[in-house]
């Protein structure tokens, strides 16, 4: 690696990949500056329990942190935080903060992530009891609305995870909840029919309603209470209401420094940039996946500590490419959803139910044709793991033999 | 510390009167440090210690190489593995089922494979010895 002690790396955006990114960097021995920078007040938090445990009490932000105070200042890393970045001047190889500073760089890492689309529906912007859930902030805002709200009556646009989840933490506290989704399946863009209509079913026992096909057209508040209006005129009264009907890339910052983008901001496998003095990484890049041949942008966990360790070798001198099996997790109640692999474009799903499991160990696993490309589990780490391991070797397990439960699940039972 | 605050310990016994509750070394149990020792892949040795949270986030706290903790500890990534030295088993016990689950086919893993998100420390874990399976 070249000498690194005299250069600085900056880092646009503190959360999963940019706080990896900059822990990566030292352990892969850069010796120079590190500083990170963020809009968000917050010491960096995962973002998954905001609509898990956080929303239901069972967890805190502070309990939630990605590493503790202390540990920026014993690896030299400088937090800024509360701190937006304005602009990236390229040729001079420096960012504009908000406040007009500037500072330069020799290496800069793009990890700005995305932000939650609210849809241009009248009385959706502007209202103290419609929230997005993305940040802590948000999460707070929600939990404080819900918890101070005579009726807990709750209506949540949008069945992704992150409606879904917060719509069965809510629920745990005792919520009236309603999910409305325009689609004809809840997780319609996310995952199979099989697994949108195991999660119909669960929410529904538990008593959250659940209404597909409803558009919804605008929201009206009147003093402290909103009333949900959906195309064809039904209406839903709520205390509060929650938008999770996906996210808007943050591409401004790249986009105006001139860096191409596509989905996203476009990477290699390298996670550089079009500017090679640039990486980018995490939910904000898309890039072209070599197990799928395909450009994709993931939207994950994985996605962003995987893309983080990568940049930051990269950064430091040992030529690395990304390649890493995407997964990912949901919590619902008490059950755990484990997936990985991508799905998109199996031809073929076998269902696995584990004879006497309780509560019921149940996998998918999905075929192109006889190639596996993705598992979904369902209270089941020992599938998710198995599937896990053979898609890293690139094998395939034999679909009768999947679809049998008499057959014990393990590699020496299960191959062709 | 202030009487008063030690009490509230055994609230639902505060009323009974010329019990002693515990004695002020019992307190000690409060701040006690329970001190781990992980080994790395490349054989350093460290000591680190904490007295709540789980083995997890210690270690990635610390920086201890091998041990990530992806996911943040809800066992859906197996970056926080380690081997339980052999003699230290009986003080940290066997695996959960899920947490065997997402042992078993890991190529690394041994009978003292345990997930360290999984493990809280307490002063029950004072003095094992942990080895970074990555
Ligand atoms: C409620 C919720 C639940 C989730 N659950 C799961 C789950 O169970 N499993 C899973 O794998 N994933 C989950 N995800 C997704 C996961 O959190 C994201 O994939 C991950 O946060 C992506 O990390 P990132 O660092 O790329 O981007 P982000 O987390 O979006 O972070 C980007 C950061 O950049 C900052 N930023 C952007 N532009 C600027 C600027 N110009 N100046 C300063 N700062 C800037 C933002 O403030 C932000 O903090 C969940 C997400 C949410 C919101
Ligand atoms: S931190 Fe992910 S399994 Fe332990």
């Amino acid at each position: 690696m070249e000498d690194t002690q005299n250069q600085s790396c900056l880092i646009v955006g503190a959360s999963h990949a940019g706080v990896n990114a900059a822990f990566a960097l030292r352990r892969a021995g850069w010796a120079g500056t590190i500083s990170i920078f963020d809009r968000d007040e917050e010491l960096p938090y995962h973002r998954p329990p905001l609509s898990k445990g956080f929303l239901s009490g069972d967890t805190t932000v502070e309990e939630s942190l990605l590493k503790a105070a202390a540990s920026y200042e014993t690896e030299q890393i400088g937090l800024h935080r509360g701190v937006s970045v304005r602009a990236i001047e390229r040729s001079a190889k420096r960012i504009e903060l908000a406040d007009g500073t500037r500072h330069a760089y020799d290496k800069l890492i793009l990890a700005t992530g995305a932000s939650p689309f609210i849809p241009p529906i009248t009385g959706l912007k502007g209202s103290d009891k419609v929230f997005p859930l993305r940040t802590a902030a948000d999460a707070r805002g929600i939990r404080a609305a819900f918890m101070n709200s005579r009726g807990k009556n709750v209506v949540i646009i949008g069945g992704g995870y992150i409606g879904l989840e917060a719509a069965a933490s809510l629920r745990k506290l005792g919520g009236e909840v309603t999910v409305l989704e325009r689609e004809n399946r809840v997780l319609a863009r996310v995952t199979s029919p099989e697994m949108s209509a195991f999660f119909t079913d669960l929410h529904t026992q538990k008593g959250v309603a659940i209404a597909t096909e409803h558009n919804v057209s605008s929201v009206e508040q009147h003093g402290d209470s909103l009333t949900v209006v959906c195309a064809g005129g039904l209406r839903f009264s709520a205390d509060l209401v929650i938008v999770g009907v996906g996210v808007r890339v943050n591409t401004e910052l790249a986009r105006s420094a001139g860096l191409k983008n596509s989905n996203g901001i476009l990477v290699d496998g390298r996670m550089l940039t079009s500017d090679p003095d640039i990486y980018a990484i995490g939910d904000c890049t898309s890039f072209h996946h070599p197990r799928y041949g395909r450009e994709i942008r993931l939207e994950s966990v994985q996605n962003a500590v995987d893309q983080a360790k990568v940049a930051a070798a990269n950064i430091c001198g040992s030529s690395t490419a990304y390649d890493a099996i995407p997964w990912f997790w949901s919590d619902q109640y008490e059950v755990k959803l484990q997936m990985c692999g991508i799905a998109a474009g199996y031809n073929r799903v076998i269902v696995r139910n584990e004879a006497d499991s309780t509560p019921c160990k149940r996998s998918l696993w999905y075929f192109t044709d006889d190639q596996l490309v993705a598992v979904d589990a369902v209270n089941h780490a020992r599938a998710y793991m198995l599937g896990m391991k053979i898609l890293k070797e690139g094998r395939s397990p034999a679909p009768e033999k999947l679809a049998d439960p008499e057959v014990e699940l393990h590699p020496r039972s299960i191959m062709p | 510390m202030p009487q008063s605050w030690c009490t509230n310990r055994f609230p639902d016994k505060k009323e009974q009167s010329g019990t002693v509750y515990f004695f002020v070394n019992d307190l000690k149990f409060l701040t006690e440090m329970a001190k781990i020792n992980f080994i790395t892949k490349a054989g350093v040795e460290m000591q680190l210690e904490a007295a709540s949270g789980s083995v997890m986030e210690l270690a990635v706290n610390n920086s201890v190489p091998g041990i990530d903790g992806d996911c943040g500890g809800v066992c859906s990534c197996a970056t926080c593995h380690v081997h339980v030295a052999p003699e230290d088993w009986a003080q940290t016990g066997a695996p959960g089922d899920m947490e065997k689950d997402m042992l078993e086919f890991d190529d690394n893993a041994s009978e003292f494979s345990r997930l360290s998100c999984q493990m809280s420390i307490s002063d029950e874990l004072d003095g094992i010895t942990l080895k970074v399976a990555n």
